[in-house]
């Protein structure tokens, strides 16, 4: 049982935003834009793209999603885009990369031609991001006390519902049962940092960040501060797959797709925020099951990171060290892009780009494999090197708390 | 703006017997009627038994911290003033599949002690207006 379809599918095309807090401009713009420019990179016209596929939900807490304006599903986008033909369409799934994932078999399967993925988020220009039951905001009159029914009831009342809280519960166990501290992830945040200061499109771009910078900086819900969250932002990311036996003919080196695995989470009734650890680990299998391929031959890996610890999950379920070893892997430079042997999140992460719902991982995975990943055009500031020798196989995996995809983007067949 | 800001559960078909329980200061769960499974939040079928008849009965209310946080900052209605405070996910005794969570009443002072695996026991807020949540203490 695995994907039999490894070498089938590239990605041929990627385009972006640029990011913003709180900024102006619709959703569905953001969307559009970054889906033009991604077709425009493989080379193809809107004419081209038959298939369409999405992750849409809506990232505006407390409200409805408005298509457009605050959601681009695809409903929306089939008119924002002006699409003429679609053969294969998926509205659905637990996040982006179920999108993704999905595409790829529908590419393998024959079912289209090339499929056009986007996320576009949104952040609110009023309240904090959360799917909290909140309360008046300081200085306004105080309001009744919120109503909390079904699930909710079993949350608001203890204060619960913001996402950092869950995580954290999560991330406290494994620093008790392991012994991890603070210090440790520290090495995380900083070398998603100093990757984030070669990104032009991060949000922290102009902004370094020192140990002390991070060890003092303001508790979330302990153990994660505001540095080991992610950060919300206005801005999409667009990427387009097609089959590897066209691919070569495009404009742009294709990212062959050679490992593919999928996972989800299983019954056990443990808090969800360790679902993903089920879910990790099923992908895990699934994808490793497809290929000849182990650990060793990657040479990088973008992972998903809502939150830091995301990172210690990845990295033990994905066979990079044992259970529990994840805090002491990522020490002594080791994940860092400056002459680490195993860089990860080379764009910054998450936490330390913006957070774009995991899609910006699959985009820089794509520069990665190109040999293009560039502070300045054509300086690949962000470029893995081995020994001297650029990425030949980059992991990508994300998608976490409910469905995972995670595949092996390699710069030929293998 | 505090603690009468807190959210007010809203009983439904499915969970009455959880907070009517609550309301006689009674930790009461679902429990399967087919394989004994106790579930913290009602079910309307057995995941491991696949039976969908259930009774709601008292459990001894003690069980062990499985995870934490100590909550800093909160956009949750009623808890600004209440920083810091915790939550616990706590693995009830009678089965080590149901995680129970609630906050766990300790004084600050004692939050650098926290840690998992403590032995806890439930209690009983009165937040007034008949509210009364299940709230864990250290054992």
């Amino acid at each position: 049982m695995a994907f039999n379809a490894a070498n089938e599918v590239a990605i041929v095309g990627i385009g972006r935003t640029q990011m913003s807090r709180r900024g102006d401009r619709a959703i569905g713009a953001l969307a559009v834009e970054a889906s033009l420019k991604a077709i425009e990179d493989a080379g193809l016209t809107l004419r081209d793209i038959d298939g369409l596929s999405t992750y849409p939900e809506s990232t505006g807490p407390g409200v409805g999603p408005v298509p457009g304006v605050s959601s681009s599903n695809l409903q929306w986008m089939v008119q924002g885009l002006g699409v003429e033909q679609i053969n294969w369409w998926s509205n659905g799934g637990g996040n982006i990369s179920t999108a993704i994932g999905t595409a790829a078999m529908a590419i393998a399967t024959g079912m289209c031609n090339y499929v056009l993925v986007w996320r576009s988020m949104y952040q609110p220009r009023s309240g904090a991001f959360g799917s909290g039951t909140r309360g008046s905001s300081a200085g306004a009159a105080p309001a009744a006390a919120p109503r909390a029914g079904g699930a909710n009831a079993y949350q608001a009342p203890y204060g619960l519902g913001d996402a950092p809280t869950g995580f954290a519960a999560a991330y406290m166990r494994y620093m008790k049962m392991y012994g991890a501290r603070r210090e440790h992830m520290a090495a995380y945040a900083l070398s998603c940092r100093a990757n984030a200061n070669k990104n032009p499109y991060s949000m922290f771009y102009d902004q370094p960040m020192t140990f002390d910078d991070y060890m003092n900086c303001r508790m979330i819900a302990d153990p994660l501060c505001l540095f080991d969250c992610d950060m919300p932002v206005d801005g999409a990311a667009a990427i387009v797959l097609g089959a590897a036996d066209r691919a070569k003919d495009g404009p742009k080196a294709p990212a062959y797709i050679t490992a593919l695995g999928s996972g989800g989470f299983n019954w056990k009734n443990r808090p969800p925020e360790e679902w993903q650890n089920d879910t990790a680990r099923n992908l895990s299998r699934t994808l490793w099951a497809s290929t000849y391929m182990t650990a060793k031959d990657m040479d990088g890996a973008e992972f998903y990171d809502g939150f830091s610890p995301d990172i210690y999950w990845w990295l033990e379920e994905m066979n990079f060290c044992g259970r529990g070893e994840a805090f002491e892997y990522i020490q002594n430079g080791r994940i860092s892009l400056d002459g680490g042997e195993f860089p990860i999140n080379t764009f910054g992460g998450q936490v330390s780009e913006g957070r774009l719902h995991g899609i910006a991982h699959w985009y820089e995975g794509v520069k990665q494999i190109r040999h293009e990943a560039d502070d300045k055009p054509g300086d690949g500031a962000r470029n893995i090197k081995h020994n001297g020798r650029l990425a030949e196989n980059v992991l990508v995996c994300t998608g976490m708390l409910g469905h995972g995809v995670g595949v092996i983007l390699s710069d030929e067949p293998r | 703006m505090a603690a009468e800001q807190k959210a007010i559960p809203v009983p439904d078909e499915q969970n009455q017997p959880y907070w009517d329980g609550a309301k006689e200061h009674k930790l009461v769960l679902q429990h399967c009627s087919g394989c004994g499974l106790v579930s913290a939040r009602p079910r309307v079928i057995c995941p491991r038994c696949h039976k969908e008849e259930f009774e709601w009965k008292q459990v001894s209310g003690k069980g062990t911290i499985h995870s934490y946080t100590i909550v800093h900052q909160t956009t949750a209605a009623g808890f600004q003033d209440e920083v810091p405070y915790v939550v616990v996910h706590a693995v009830i005794n009678e089965e080590p599949t149901c995680y129970v969570t609630a906050n766990l009443l300790v004084d600050q002072s004692e939050h650098d002690k926290l840690t998992i695996s403590l032995p806890v026991v439930i209690d009983f807020e009165d937040r007034g207006n008949g509210v009364v949540v299940p709230q864990w203490r250290l054992a």
